[in-house]
């Protein structure tokens, strides 16, 4: 394996903690906000604070940061965002503006699953320091899981998650996000009896959703969608790397190497389609056809972070290829651009859609933060030169 | 099938993608803040508290914006305030055609008529449609790939369609929804 330069690797994960404070907002709630561009839609309109899926990465983020440097300020960081979904969350248990590219709205997922990701990982790290905020931490994500994920999208009779409580659908990453907080609240609830009764049959579902094909260039993607019995046959990279961590997470916990091997799967089929320079397209679908364009930059963090867990497992696959084109993404103002080609995806109607490229969006700018922190030259975090920390938007609004 | 009225938050759905972007470009068009919005806001319950998502929205008598408000309201709002500005948020001539077809499709009832506006001492200053005839081409574009098995193009299509939402200034009534901007004679 070749070596990650560890001093750009600090410099722009320095780069990105400035960023994410100048992006701390006071409206609606405490937090992070900004606007979001996906291939999905764009939210531009609204920028106030989004509790989504930005605060897996940023919390992530922070608590490698305190892991490998020792250094608190990290952890106070990750527990500030701890505060702003605990103030976020509203009365019925879902938390305001969680829906990411669909703010403003609330009931977001897999957003609000993220959410209790970052919750439990969180609450995970700071047991043994401050006892209080980690029960206040599970209890804010247990609340969320058991109203929301279990009472309302799980459905029984085919022990399944719904993407909608009123639809016959099945997501499967979004499933695998869900996954990841039912084995974390497992295990901080101590109550194995979740892992029977949703995390094996989640895990199962996705891999019923999975081309085994060896040979072809699918072999291992997992496909986006299923309504009804129909399935969506359309190959996101990143969304396959967003199942590669809980399908290991679920094979040490159940240790049926079903789970592993259709991750190894996955992280083989990412490493077949991405591209010389380290990026990979957008989505792929039957017969050859793709859609190269956007081409994700920061939030090819999460597909760079599948590599290197399913690494730990036994693949063999270079991650620096990826990293380096996310480092290719720093911005002056210390973000990660989002992507590369929003204006080429439709030809001509898309041409005034290519300023998305550049916006910075605290949801993908996480996703390269959390991987790249476990990159980090810890020493040189103290030597990087920490400019004078920019405006954050609650300043910035004011008259 | 029939148009209905909103009857809950919850029916503010993405679903209702027009409303969606019709309640962006006024925020888009007559906010000057990132977190505030200086106007009285009258009209759908459901709308009004959606808009209030977008922006803390500051009580100001000088602007009114009306979104799906019945005619009593706005002469009422008229009388009382004389606001310097108004803007709707109605249903345009498309929506006759096309609510009717659309499951959970809204109504968000006509504009008062331009002779009526007129009698008020208002003038017509800016109409912008939201789903015209540009996006409703390419949602029949994405519907037709993908009976026909191509999720590539179907997928461009739903992009497009999203790229095309807002009309162009000249067509803006030719759409399912129009926000439409009116101003007081001085």
């Amino acid at each position: 394996m070749t070596v990650v330069d560890s001093a750009m690797v600090t410099t722009a994960v320095m780069q990105i903690d400035r960023w994410l404070d100048s992006m701390r907002s006071d409206w609606p709630t405490p937090g992070y906000g900004g606007p979001v561009v996906h291939w999905w839609n764009d939210c531009l309109t609204y920028q106030g604070t989004g509790l989504d899926w930005r605060y897996e990465g940023i919390v992530d983020g922070y608590l490698t940061l305190w892991r490998r440097t020792g250094s608190d300020q990290w952890r106070d960081k990750a527990i500030q965002a701890g505060k702003d979904l605990v103030a976020g969350q509203l009365p019925n248990a879902h938390f305001q503006n969680s829906c990411f590219e669909q703010n403003p709205n609330e009931g977001g997922t897999p957003h609000e699953a993220a959410i209790d990701v970052a919750l439990l990982q969180l609450a995970n790290q700071i047991a043994g320091t401050a006892p209080s905020l980690h029960d206040c931490f599970i209890a804010t994500a247990k609340r969320n899981l058991d109203s929301y994920w279990f009472d309302q999208l799980w459905h029984e009779p085919t022990a399944t998650l719904w993407d909608s409580s009123d639809v016959a659908s099945f997501v499967p990453n979004k499933a695998a996000t869900f996954l990841e907080a039912v084995l974390l609240l497992a295990d901080a609830t101590n109550n194995d009896h979740l892992l029977d009764r949703y995390a094996i049959p989640t895990g199962r579902s996705i891999l019923s959703m999975q081309v085994r094909c060896p040979g072809e260039l699918l072999d291992g993607a997992i496909a986006q969608n299923r309504l009804g019995d129909h399935v969506v046959a359309a190959y996101f990279p990143l969304y396959v790397a967003r199942c590669v961590p809980p399908l290991l997470k679920l094979y040490e916990l159940s240790n049926d190497q079903c789970f592993r091997d259709g991750a190894l799967a996955a992280a083989r089929f990412l490493t077949r389609v991405r591209e010389p320079d380290g990026g990979f397209p957008q989505v792929l679908y039957g017969r050859g056809r793709q859609i190269r364009y956007p081409r994700w930059i920061a939030g090819a963090g999460d597909i760079a972070r599948a590599l290197q867990v399913a690494n730990g497992f036994g693949a063999a696959t270079e991650i620096k290829p990826t990293v380096e084109w996310i480092l290719l993404g720093m911005q002056s103002d210390g973000s990660i651009a989002s992507a590369e080609g929003f204006g080429r995806i439709v030809p001509i109607i898309s041409r005034h859609h290519d300023f998305a490229d550049k916006v910075g969006v605290a949801g993908w700018c996480d996703k390269a933060f959390r991987v790249l922190a476990t990159l980090v030259d810890p020493e040189m975090t103290r030597e990087v030169d920490r400019a004078p920390r920019l405006q954050n938007r609650a300043e910035r609004s004011l008259p | 099938m029939p148009t209905k009225q909103l009857t809950s938050p919850s029916d503010l759905k993405l679903s209702q993608i027009q409303v969606r972007e019709a309640l962006e470009l006024i925020v888009r068009h007559h906010c000057t803040e990132l977190t505030l919005l200086h106007a009285t806001v009258i009209g759908k319950p459901q709308l009004t508290s959606a808009l209030g998502r977008y922006r803390c929205i500051v009580e100001n008598k000088a602007k009114v914006i009306a979104l799906g408000a019945e005619a009593s309201e706005i002469h009422s709002v008229v009388g009382a305030t004389k606001p310097h500005s108004l803007v709707t948020v109605v249903d345009g001539r498309l929506a006759t055609i096309l609510l009717p077809m659309r499951a959970g499709g809204y109504s968000l009832g006509r504009d008062l008529p331009s002779r009526v506006w007129h009698s008020l001492g208002y003038d017509l200053v800016q109409t912008r449609g939201v789903e015209g005839p540009a996006s409703i081409f390419w949602a029949t574009c994405e519907r037709l790939a993908r009976r026909f098995s191509r999720p590539d193009l179907a997928d461009r299509c739903r992009i497009a369609m999203l790229q095309t939402l807002i009309t162009s200034r000249i067509s803006g009534s030719l759409a399912t929804t129009v926000v439409r901007e009116y101003r007081r004679r001085q």
